[in-house]
């Protein structure tokens, strides 16, 4: 059940009423969630729900172990832990790209090489979750965990559905005290919840499958057939689609955990208004750069370790967000290339600070602030195509056609330009035009809310493409 | 944030959204219906059904679908409307002819329980239109797209794919309509589609619903894809309907070939081709098949979902699927060292029939025409063999050695002879008289001619030869059934000789071995050539031949190797039998080039 669907609101609404008029009995309103988020879960298959119980209660376990165990022995669990969960997602992830890597190095050598071809239903949402468990383990030995009072507690804070298929990515400190407290009595922030699932809707399926369908999935398929300028256009087009795809399921994600009375952290934060890329990175799926920066660059050394060792760290900290991603050549590429923007970026700012002018403290002009901007998003635009072709033969294709000067190819749609430009508009100035709706919605009186949401339906309904594209970030 | 005092009633908040729920709910009505219809589990719930018709039924009172309809044309965003950029059309060629001075071929106002002429054997393909659903949106669609763009020369593609759609629900997506407004739009030679993975579901006739596996969806199905293939031929087009492939899971592969039989079917009917992906996407025991090998790549032939195709099997697809059209329509590949395959059709007398028959035709300089060497197939086979096994092989052959390439229709059971016992088995004439004039008339190629084939083809070349002094100059066999009463226990031998001990003399006035042993004379002034696989159940009977002749003083190349009676040793021996024809068609001299000479 994807978000936007008709069984989905259906499920939704059934599961809102019955939680709020469980209320008064916090328990029971605790498991009839986990039972619903199991319930959703299970609808890909049911062997995915068992999947679920199995990395939630091992991750439980292994943090009920650190807790009763001597100290000498907790680092071995931790890291056990650790590995148990690493070692799973590589199975589920990595298998196909293993087997066809040794295959091909082994034809290069001569040899001709036939492992196995398993069908490896790649589980959506493993990523998400085991990545949560680490966190919980890594954290618990840090002394920075939470540690849950019940496992009934730590379940539902693995399989909350709201964010159980594609983050925000939870730290223990962000959602167990919610679960671990008392029940709301009251649902709070009505109208920044409705507002973040409108936001969501409208970003996701107007926008962004607007976007996909008549001009992204064209060009990435075959992209000898396009022009010069239609391929430029697909590209910044793809980097928009991206962006309103993940964040609009986000706000989604977000305005639902909130009428049910959870708070989940932020995961974008208008990226497309940074004017470097290591401001794009604390912008951008931030639950998931926070965690590699604390599961990964820090215990690589992080900043402190010398200059060198810096670029280095955060190369291969963006290789893994490479791979992490997928098992393609092409996802790795991208990361090791952004780790390599961002190296060279510290490398300015670190040469910046040697000639004595301190970036930080700085107030650099307007065209430098628009130059930077330009960069980045231009930056992120081209790299991304190798995030989203399908191989790197199409990536290669891609690029040739983008430097060939080929005039001619499918035509451009000057409405998806349009598209394009205000979805970019939205990822930059989107705060205050949140804020706004938000106080509009706030300003119409109760008993007139539900005609105004049945009017924004209404014309989504109308607005949105007939066909439907497929989502992004599930194939994580 | 919101202020921090805001805080509703739980009771509230939820009546709120169940009405704004309701109210949407009505407001899509249709589309409610229509999901309960195309839903296999819920259309099977009879209150499911009635919620849907209810709903619709008082969407309707309130008069939402009409404001929804208003409502989308003000609304939707332009899309489509404001294309800057675009190429400007291309003038469309005059169309070819294989010769110049090719007698037009017989035009007869069809009667109206005939099918309609599907097949213009001469008109070549310019542009291609190809509609579908996901199969066309992704892959073998976008492959295709890109192989008719560079494999041929000469050809513009337009593909519209929409996933998820079919003929099941005209609501989601008309495509008979749009069908016709692309047709309107870029006037296409050919319009390839490929429909029926979304259409194993419920359909709705007006407020009918009609449940798959009946004979009304059955019937509704067709009258949907009759009306698409007409929509399709209005400007002229011709139409191939791609059939849908085999699935993993064994319950879709079943609804899919149900869908495919009733596609095939009304195809045909409507004068349109069926080209089927079933086997192509098989293995060779006609099983699901997971990995592929292309290219020198190897992976999964299908996405997870086992169902649609992963990239590398649609290019394996897809070059299959362009050898099955290069049989039905004339495509000339933009590889100079690939012959042209020409589809040809004749109206068969001795068949009482129409047969088809394909030629591999060299590109020459001007008026250039060139020997032929007819290649027959085996029992249980048809003209589609050849090509179905040695498609490219045949075309860069044909090529290199500049000789003409004709594949005819010896049909399953014809075993290249006249049958006095049934009318319309008249193998021998077919072949040696209607298709050697048909060819001769219509393509590049002169009177010197030469014959061979594989197993029963084997037999039927050189008796053919024999009975026809002076119209082949040379004759070979692989794996040759030389010796026809050896094959008396054969069915289809009994039904066209009679039984072989009651008829010996007919038999053998049909057999290779005692064709030669009447007349040794005339067999020495044939070349010959006879190959078999040791592993062969014919070596015993092709070495007993090979040894009469040489008795008989007979000059002929006769090889053993290793092999059997299967294709591999047959695809393995082409090169080797077509050098060999090909030195004896040159030697023979320059024949005369009769289909230009009719200009004169």
């Amino acid at each position: 059940m994807a978000f936007p669907t008709l069984d989905f609101a259906f499920f939704f609404l059934v599961t809102l009423s019955v939680a709020w008029s469980l209320r008064r009995f916090r328990t029971a309103q605790k498991s009839f969630l986990l039972l619903a988020s199991y319930f959703f879960y299970a609808q890909w298959e049911l062997r995915l729900a068992a999947l679920l119980f199995a990395v939630s209660f091992g991750n439980w376990a292994f943090g009920e172990v650190w807790h009763r165990v001597q100290p000498r022995w907790r680092k071995l669990v931790v890291t056990t832990g650790v590995l148990a969960n690493v070692g799973l997602l590589c199975v589920f992830k990595l298998y196909d790209f293993f087997r066809s890597t040794v295959e091909d190095f082994a034809r290069f050598l001569g040899v001709e090489a036939h492992l196995p071809i398993l069908e490896i239903l790649l589980p959506v949402g493993i990523s998400f979750y085991t990545f949560q468990g680490i966190a919980y383990l890594v954290d618990t030995h840090r002394g920075k965990a939470v540690r849950p009072r019940t496992l009934l507690d730590f379940l539902l804070f693995m399989a909350f559905f709201p964010k159980l298929l594609s983050g925000p990515i939870c730290r223990s400190h962000e959602l167990l005290p919610q679960i671990q407290d008392e029940a709301p009595k009251k649902v709070p922030n009505v109208e920044e919840a409705m507002t973040l699932i409108a936001s969501g809707l409208f970003k996701k399926v107007v926008l962004a499958g607007y976007l996909a369908t008549h001009m992204v999935d064209g060009a990435f398929q075959l992209p000898s057939s396009y022009s010069s300028i239609e391929l430029w256009v697909a590209i910044f087009a793809y980097t928009a689609q991206l962006y309103l795809d993940f964040s609009g399921y986000t706000d989604m994600a977000r305005g639902l955990a909130l009428l049910l009375g959870f708070r989940l952290p932020e995961n974008f934060r208008y990226p497309y208004a940074a004017t470097n890329i290591g401001e794009f990175w604390r912008r951008w799926h931030i639950t998931f750069s926070r965690w590699l920066q604390d599961y990964v660059y820090f215990p690589l050394g992080g900043s402190r370790a010398g200059r060198y060792r810096t670029y280095f760290n955060q190369i291969v900290t963006f290789a893994v967000c490479g791979i992490w991603h997928g098992s393609r050549w092409g996802f790795v590429i991208w990361g090791l290339l952004h780790g390599l923007g961002l190296a060279i970026y510290k490398f300015s700012v670190d040469v910046r600070r040697d000639m004595g002018r301190d970036p930080k403290h700085s107030n650099p002009a307007w065209w430098w602030k628009v130059a930077g901007w330009a960069l980045t998003l231009t930056f992120c635009a081209l790299v991304r195509v190798f995030f989203r072709a399908e191989d790197l033969q199409t990536a290669v294709e891609v690029f040739r056609g983008l430097f060939a000067f080929r005039l001619y190819g499918q035509g451009l749609d000057v409405t998806v330009l349009f598209v394009t430009v205000l979805s970019f508009a939205i990822g930059m100035w989107g705060r205050p035009i949140f804020e706004r709706s938000m106080r509009a919605f706030e300003r119409v009186p109760v008993w007139a809310r539900p005609a105004v949401l049945v009017g924004m339906g209404i014309v989504m309904l109308a607005l949105k493409p007939s066909e439907i594209a497929p989502y992004i970030y599930f194939q994580f | 944030m919101s202020s921090p005092n805001s805080s509703s009633s739980p009771r509230a908040v939820i009546a709120g959204l169940w009405a704004v729920a309701l109210a949407l709910l009505l407001y899509g009505a249709s589309d409610v219906r229509g999901y309960i219809v195309g839903s296999p589990w819920l259309s099977e719930q009879p209150l499911a059904l009635r919620f849907g018709d209810g709903l619709l039924a008082f969407s309707e009172r309130l008069g939402l679908p009409e404001l929804r309809d208003r409502l989308s044309t003000w609304v939707a965003l332009p899309t489509d409307r404001y294309v800057v950029l675009k190429e400007p059309p291309r003038p469309k060629p005059a169309p070819q002819k294989v010769v110049e001075a090719e007698p037009p071929t017989t035009e007869r106002e069809p009667s109206s329980d005939e099918p309609t002429r599907a097949f213009t054997p001469t008109r070549s393909i310019r542009s291609i239109l190809l509609i579908g659903a996901s199969s066309i949106q992704h892959q073998p669609g976008i492959e295709l797209e890109r192989l008719f763009g560079t494999f041929y020369e000469d050809i513009q593609v337009v593909r519209v794919g929409k996933v998820a759609t079919g003929l099941a629900r005209p609501d989601v997506f008309d495509w008979p309509k749009r069908a016709q407004e692309l047709v309107d739009e870029h006037e296409p030679d050919l319009v390839i589609a490929n429909f029926g993975g979304n259409d194993a579901q419920g359909m709705m006739r007006g407020k009918e619903v009609l449940k798959f596996g009946t004979d009304a969806w059955d019937e509704e199905y067709a009258n949907r894809l009759r009306s698409l293939i007409e929509s399709s031929q209005s400007r002229g087009a011709l139409v191939a309907i791609i059939g849908m492939p085999i699935m993993r899971s064994a319950q879709s592969s079943e609804r899919v070939q149900h869908v495919n039989a009733i596609t095939k079917t009304t195809a045909e009917k409507a004068g349109a081709t069926y080209v089927s992906m079933w086997e192509i996407a098989a293995d060779e025991k006609g099983n699901y098949r997971e990995a592929i090998e292309h290219d020198g790549k190897r992976g999964p032939m299908r996405q997870s979902d086992g169902w649609h195709f992963t990239r590398i099997g649609g290019e394996y697809v897809a070059e299959r699927l362009i050898e099955v059209f290069e049989r039905h329509y004339w495509l000339k590949p933009a590889d100079r060292e690939l012959a042209v395959t020409v589809p040809r059709e004749i109206d068969s007398e001795a068949l009482g029939r129409k047969a088809r028959y394909l030629a591999y035709v060299p590109r020459g300089e001007g008026s250039e025409c060139f020997p032929a060497l007819f290649l027959l197939h085996g029992a249980h086979g048809t003209w589609e063999d050849w090509s179905s096994h040695a498609h490219r092989e045949l075309q860069r052959l044909a090529q290199k050695h500049r000789i003409a390439i004709v594949t005819p229709d010896g049909s399953e059971a014809g075993w290249y002879l006249d049958s006095p016992l049934l009318a319309d088995s008249q193998y021998a004439t077919h072949v040696a008289e209607e298709v050697v004039e048909d060819a001769t008339a219509s393509l590049p190629i002169t009177s010197t001619r030469s014959i061979g084939g594989l197993s029963a083809g084997g037999h039927g070349a050189i008796t053919l030869a024999l009975k026809n002094p002076g119209l082949f100059v040379a004759a070979s066999s692989m794996s040759g059934v030389l010796d026809l009463p050896a094959a008396h226990e054969r069915k289809a031998l009994i039904e066209r000789l009679g039984p072989y001990g009651e008829n010996r003399e007919r038999w053998e006035h049909s057999s290779a071995i005692h064709l030669i042993e009447a007349s040794p004379a005339e067999a020495k002034k044939l070349p010959l050539l006879v190959t078999v696989g040791s592993s062969d159940r014919w070596a015993p009977t092709n070495r007993e031949f090979h040894t009469r002749l040489s008795a008989l003083g007979v000059e002929h190349d006769f090889d053993e190797s290793e092999g059997g009676h299967d294709w591999t040793y047959w695809t393995s021996q082409l090169p080797r039998h077509v050098e060999w024809h090909a030195a004896k068609l040159h030697a023979a001299g320059r024949g005369e080039c009769a289909a230009l000479t009719a200009r004169r």
